[in-house]
């Protein structure tokens, strides 16, 4: 991932990163946070489920949001940063998650943002606002 | 059992501390390795710090909750060996059919009493 911080808000799109959301990672990110809904760690429990699968915290890929945040201006952009998302669509083991950007206001700090998964579907949508 | 019924808006829940520990964020990086940054905790791990509180103080509570909105703001990144007190809050309720939706706010600060990050969460309640 890029290091570079910039001098000032200036980019029109985020730069886009992604991951493989896999078992392992769903279970590590279960034990990180201490949520070890059924419906995320426990694939016969949630075969039964209307997801009829493991799910992924949505948590855990909206990381990915402020990864890109941080590829674009390095490290410390997040703080002061507000990031109000929702969560519309699950994300399965195994799906490829990536996430972007692009500027709302010409010449303000607010991005719409947005996962995808590997079919191109929105999973998470929302904004963000930079500090100032 | 923390049911829909149970929650009175505007009434804080409770709250739990946390003292961010080298090894916490080692974890972390293991699952994210682009998110290192010194000592300083990476934004994304406020929603471990937050789900930390809520899935403790929230206790029992019935399975299969779907997360469905959250707002972070963030005012200061915490560093490796700050004490972290997150207090939780029933922003408010709504019953929209036969869905129950449930709103909480949170504020975590840290020991000296700073502000460090504050979140909204809007949850589909199960039954």
């Amino acid at each position: 991932m890029g290091e570079v911080i910039m001098s000032g808000f200036d980019r029109t799109e985020l730069v886009r990163v992604s991951k493989t959301i896999d078992r392992p990672a769903i279970r590590l990110y279960a034990e990180i946070t201490d949520d070890f809904n059924p419906i995320h760690v426990d694939p016969d429990f949630a075969a039964t489920t209307p997801m009829r699968g493991i799910i992924a915290h949505g948590m855990l890929s909206l990381n990915l949001i402020w990864q890109s945040l941080r590829a674009t201006y390095g490290p410390g952009a997040a703080q002061g940063a507000r990031l109000e998302v929702r969560f519309v669509r699950p994300v399965r083991e195994n799906d490829t998650v990536s996430a972007g950007g692009r500027i709302k206001d010409a010449g303000g700090r607010l991005y719409d943002v947005v996962v995808e998964n590997q079919n191109g579907e929105p999973v998470i949508t929302g904004t963000l606002t930079l500090g100032a | 059992m923390f049911l829909f019924e149970t929650f009175e808006p505007g009434k804080t829940i409770g709250s739990r501390t946390l003292t961010l520990s080298a090894e916490l964020l080692q974890r972390w990086l293991t699952l994210f390795p682009d998110d290192h940054d010194g000592e300083r905790m990476p934004p994304g791990m406020t929603a471990a710090v937050y789900s930390r509180a809520y899935s403790d103080i929230l206790q029992p509570r019935p399975p299969g909750n779907v997360h469905g909105q959250q707002l972070f703001t963030i005012a200061k990144l915490p560093v490796v060996g700050d004490t972290l007190v997150t207090e939780l809050r029933c922003e408010g309720k709504e019953l929209k059919g036969e869905r129950r939706w449930v709103r909480f706010a949170s504020e975590t600060r840290r020991q000296d009493g700073t502000l460090m990050f504050s979140g909204l969460m809007t949850t589909l309640w199960a039954k």
